[in-house]
This record gives structure tokens, C-alpha cells and sequence, in this order.
């Protein structure tokens, strides 16, 4: 059985996934080091980091789709495992992996930018921020994936209760940013930020019929069961010591 | 000759240094020859000025030499042809630079002619062939800038586009030059896919601009024919302007009274001007001109005024708004 025996190497595939997530960084720093970036080196270090770093958003915000529609196929073909949502607990644990590496990618975008194209110059990166929008957008992208990075820990997620779940709405937000800031980078006459757009339009699309009620997420009256510790398949949520 | 005085000289009409130099040689050889003869080209060049309002005294043709400085980048190799020939925007085949290289082959260069007509007296339609014989060849290295925020240094060889201009010698009524590239879509696929841009490519220049001593057309690069990628057989160079200034594979040379409508202002007109004149303090609408990444290299550097030609060029554009210059 398919869901049995993903369930059950859960923690393989994350290290799987883990990986394949920084061959894209491997790569780049590998072609840097054989100094084979092509005619364009920055160009290439750029739009490596840049679009990686959306399709790992997008990647994370895919996991709360694909987990219903997993639970929705199992249930269609009679599977006797992954009908429930707990059932797919392992490819949710996944996504803050997943988020923590966009935010890594992300981050070495601006950093590169910062270093190679702004030349380390605080006053011109601050009169370009001013005058370029889509700098200033690609900035308030990385300024509100900052918190989402910072409150991923397990901790944090205690500390915050309730708050968490509001706080991490903002990924919704900023998703938009992004593929806005791709589509102001690009030359006209361009049309690569297409299927990405098409992918976001799918995964907020399936979060406001949710929320509007015309779609049912799987197992729950529509409120996503936050992420839970290995082996905790009780669907409780996870609460703070004296929260309600 | 054509410096005239009239107490309202306009600072568009002042020569710089190294163009009266030019011209005091060219007076000498001109005094020594019986005074009576004048170059061809200076013919063609002394039509060419009327009573215009683009500043068609300012005309400088190929009778004016280049200094060494400017036909050549000093302190600098050129890059390598593999990047030359590797990274190319030319939209006939694809707008991804790295595909153009592979797509581009399909293109037959020969048999191929290009014309010259519209305002000119003797209208002309030459053989690819009959260029080097007519006009000669010679090497220019340029830098060349693109819109995009990269540049590349280029060894070309080619013709002054002055040689061909004067040789169909254009009326007093040209005051602009309309080149339009080959419109092929059965071997340049990019032209087959519905796009941005209205086929075929067509840029233009102001007269004084395509007579520029330093409007260059290449059939060349490093000694060898030009490669299909970089425009074959042939493209004009206009060093001091954005690449997409600088057509590839042009087929029609076109003298006009009317500014035409070029392709990427027809395409973009928020976004590219008529003149696309390098200038780092003029942004693109949406991001900075200001540095560059020379091709192979990691780290920007700053953006010349008008791509490092300004004292070639600057004079022509004399009393403008810079910011209408782009």
C-alpha cells in the first residue's frame, strides 16, 4: 500500500526532499568555484536563488492541498490507509523544511544582490529601494518571510498558541509579492513567471473556497490541523501550557 | 565650409577638438588638391545639409578619421567569442539568449542583398558580396551595452554605414534612416510565435546619427564572417546605444523625412524611447542604468555616459533634455 509505506519512511523522505533542496545551491556554488556561471555570472547566481526560492514557496504551500486531495483519492479507491488526515502527517512535516529553505534561498537573492549588483553600498541599495518598485516588493517578500523563519521552531510554536496559525497566514501575502516581484523583473515580450503564476493561482484558489465553504477540506470542518510532533497522531492541537 | 557664423550659434553646432582637426587635414589636403576638389563624400555631405530642424549641420560623414581611442577599448581584451556568440538577444529566434545561439543556424545568409532607398538620389541594391570590394573593411572594437543591464566588448569588422549612405547619396528631405531585418518565419522561428514584437525588427536613426563616423556596419566579428547568432551577414553598430539600437540581418535601408515607428517604442513605448542613448543617470522605468555586468564578470561596474563615446557623440545631442533621450 502506497500511503502505508510512505507513512512509514516519513523520515527518509524528508531527508530526501531535505537534499534535493540544496542541489540547486550545490550546484551554483560548484559552477562559482569551476567559474563556469556562463556569460553572466550574476545574472545566473540571481535567477538560480530567486527561483528556487519561489518554487520551494510554492512547494510548502502545495503540502495543505495535496494533503486533501491525498486523503480525498484515498478514500475514492477504498484504501484502507489514508483516509484519515493524520494519515499524512509526514508530508506536513515536511513543509517547514521546506519553508526554512525558501527562506534560505531567498536570502542569499538579496545577499548576492546586495553584494554584486548594489556593490555593498548601503546608500545606493536605499536610494534604489526608494526609486524601484520591484526591489521594494522583493523586500517586504523577504522582510515578511523573516518572522515565518524565526517562529518555526517548536518552541516558538508553543510560545505563540493560537497566534501562530494567524502569524503564518502571512505566507499568503507574500506569495503575491513574489511572483509580482518576478513578473516586474521581467522584459517585455517575456512570459517564464507564467506557470508559476498559474500554480499560485490553484494553491490560494483552493484555500478560498475552503474559507468560503464550497470546497470541504478532508477530515476537519475546514480549520487545517497544524503541524504535530513524530508519533503524535492524537489531533490535538498544539497548545501552550495555559492557553485555552 | 559649413561653419557658418551667425551670432545665435546653437552648442549643438560646435564641433568638438577632434573633429576640427579632422577638418583642418581635410582643408589642407582639399587646398593642396587645387582647393576645387572635394571627397565624394564631403559632396554627398554638403547635400546632406539643409535647412532642417534636426541639426543636420552637425553631419559629420566618413570624410572625418576617428581617433584611435575611440575605434578601439583601451585597457580592456575583448570578450570571448564564446560569450560573443553564446548570449545573444535576437528575438527572430528566441528571447531566451542562451537558445539563440543553436535556434540562429537554421538562418541562410546567401544569397542576400540589401537595399537603399527613399530619400536618396541614387537608390541602390547591393550584393552581400560587393560590400567589401565597394566600401572596404576595417576592424572596430566597441563596447557594447544592452538595455538589460549587460555589456560585452566586440572586435567587429565591417564599413562605416556613412560609405553606403553616401554612396546613394541622400536628399536634403532624409532626415532619418529606417533599417528593417529580415522577416523569415519559416527559418526564424521566434517570428512564428505570437509575441511582443511586430515583425520584421525595424530601428532608425537620425541622419546625423547613421552618419556618425562611428555608426559601423559589421559583417564581421574577430576576423571572421559574422556568426548567424550576432546578426549575419550583416547588423549596424551604434556604440553608443543600447543594443536594440544596433538591428542584426538587415535586408532595407530606408531614408525618411518622418521619424519612424520602430519596433520596441511600438512594442514598449513606457519602457524604450526613440533614441535609447546610454546614460546611467536616466533608468529604465523599471530598474537602474547605472552599472552593468560586463559579460564573464561577477562583480557591476558603473555605466558610461553614452556608453564611453561622449566625446565622440555628445555634441550631437546638444541642447536635449537628457531624459527625452532614451
Amino acid at each position: 500500500m502506497l500511503a502505508a509505506w510512505l507513512d512509514a519512511h516519513g523520515r527518509a523522505l524528508w531527508w530526501v526532499a531535505c537534499v534535493g533542496c540544496a542541489v540547486p545551491g550545490l550546484w551554483l556554488a560548484f559552477c562559482t568555484a569551476g567559474q563556469v556561471l556562463g556569460p553572466n555570472p550574476l545574472e545566473s547566481l540571481l535567477h538560480v536563488t530567486g527561483e528556487t526560492a519561489r518554487t520551494l514557496l510554492l512547494v510548502a504551500l502545495s503540502i495543505t492541498p495535496l494533503r486533501d486531495a491525498a486523503g480525498w483519492l484515498s478514500r475514492r479507491v477504498r484504501s484502507r490507509h489514508g483516509k484519515r488526515l493524520s494519515d499524512w502527517n509526514w508530508l506536513v512535516r515536511m513543509r517547514r523544511m521546506f519553508g526554512l529553505w525558501c527562506f534560505a534561498y531567498a536570502f542569499a537573492h538579496a545577499a548576492l544582490f546586495f553584494e554584486f549588483d548594489l556593490g555593498r553600498d548601503l546608500s545606493v541599495a536605499w536610494a534604489e529601494l526608494v526609486e524601484k518598485p520591484y526591489l521594494m516588493v522583493g523586500a517586504i517578500a523577504l522582510v515578511g518571510l523573516l518572522p515565518l523563519a524565526v517562529t518555526s521552531t517548536r518552541s516558538m510554536m508553543v510560545l505563540l498558541g493560537r497566534h501562530w496559525a494567524l502569524l503564518h497566514r502571512l505566507v499568503y501575502p507574500v506569495s503575491l509579492l513574489v511572483l509580482a516581484h518576478e513578473w516586474m523583473t521581467m522584459k517585455a515580450g517575456s512570459w517564464d513567471a507564467v506557470p508559476a503564476t498559474l500554480v499560485l493561482c490553484i494553491l490560494l484558489g483552493h484555500r478560498l473556497l475552503v474559507s468560503a465553504g464550497r470546497i470541504r477540506a478532508a477530515g476537519h470542518d475546514g480549520v487545517e490541523v497544524p503541524e504535530r510532533l513524530p508519533g503524535d497522531r492524537s489531533g490535538q492541537e498544539l497548545r501552550a501550557p495555559g492557553t485555552r | 565650409m559649413f561653419l557658418r557664423r551667425r551670432p545665435d550659434v546653437r552648442a549643438s553646432e560646435l564641433s568638438p577638438e577632434w573633429v576640427m582637426q579632422g577638418r583642418r587635414r581635410l582643408v589642407g589636403a582639399s587646398a593642396i588638391g587645387g582647393g576645387a576638389l572635394l571627397l565624394p563624400g564631403v559632396a554627398s555631405l554638403a547635400r546632406a545639409v539643409g535647412p532642417s530642424s534636426t541639426g543636420t549641420e552637425g553631419i559629420l560623414g566618413c570624410s572625418v578619421a576617428l581617433p584611435e581611442s575611440a575605434r578601439t577599448v583601451a585597457g580592456e581584451a575583448p570578450t570571448p567569442l564564446a560569450d560573443i556568440s553564446g548570449y545573444n538577444n535576437y528575438y527572430e529566434f528566441s528571447s531566451d539568449k542562451r537558445a539563440v545561439r543553436v535556434l540562429a543556424q537554421a538562418l541562410t545568409v546567401s544569397p542576400w542583398t540589401i537595399t537603399v532607398d527613399g530619400e536618396v538620389e541614387q537608390p541602390l541594391t547591393v550584393d552581400i558580396d560587393d560590400l567589401q570590394r565597394l566600401f572596404g573593411s576595417e576592424e572596430r572594437t566597441y563596447r557594447l551595452r544592452c538595455v538589460e543591464g549587460w555589456s560585452l566588448v566586440a572586435p567587429w569588422s565591417g564599413f562605416g554605414l556613412c560609405r553606403l549612405l553616401g554612396r546613394a547619396r541622400p536628399t536634403s528631405r532624409a532626415r532619418f534612416v529606417e533599417f528593417t531585418s529580415l522577416h523569415r518565419p519559416s527559418e526564424m522561428i521566434g517570428q512564428r510565435v505570437a509575441g511582443g514584437l511586430q515583425w520584421p525588427y525595424r530601428e532608425a536613426l537620425r541622419i546625423d546619427e547613421a552618419m556618425h563616423p562611428l555608426t559601423f556596419a559589421a559583417t564581421g566579428l574577430y576576423g571572421a564572417p559574422l556568426p548567424r547568432q550576432n546578426g549575419a551577414p550583416l547588423r549596424i553598430v551604434v556604440p553608443w546605444k543600447y543594443g536594440f539600437k544596433s538591428p542584426k540581418a538587415i535586408t532595407r535601408i530606408r531614408l525618411v523625412n518622418e521619424r519612424p515607428r520602430t519596433s520596441w517604442v511600438a512594442a514598449a513605448p513606457s519602457e524604450y524611447g526613440f533614441y535609447g542613448n546610454v546614460n546611467p543617470d536616466v533608468a529604465h522605468p523599471r530598474w537602474s542604468q547605472a552599472r552593468e555586468n560586463r559579460i564573464g564578470e561577477l562583480r557591476k561596474r558603473p555605466t558610461l555616459f553614452l556608453n564611453g563615446y561622449a566625446a565622440q557623440v555628445a555634441s550631437l545631442y546638444a541642447g536635449l533634455d537628457p531624459a527625452t533621450l532614451f
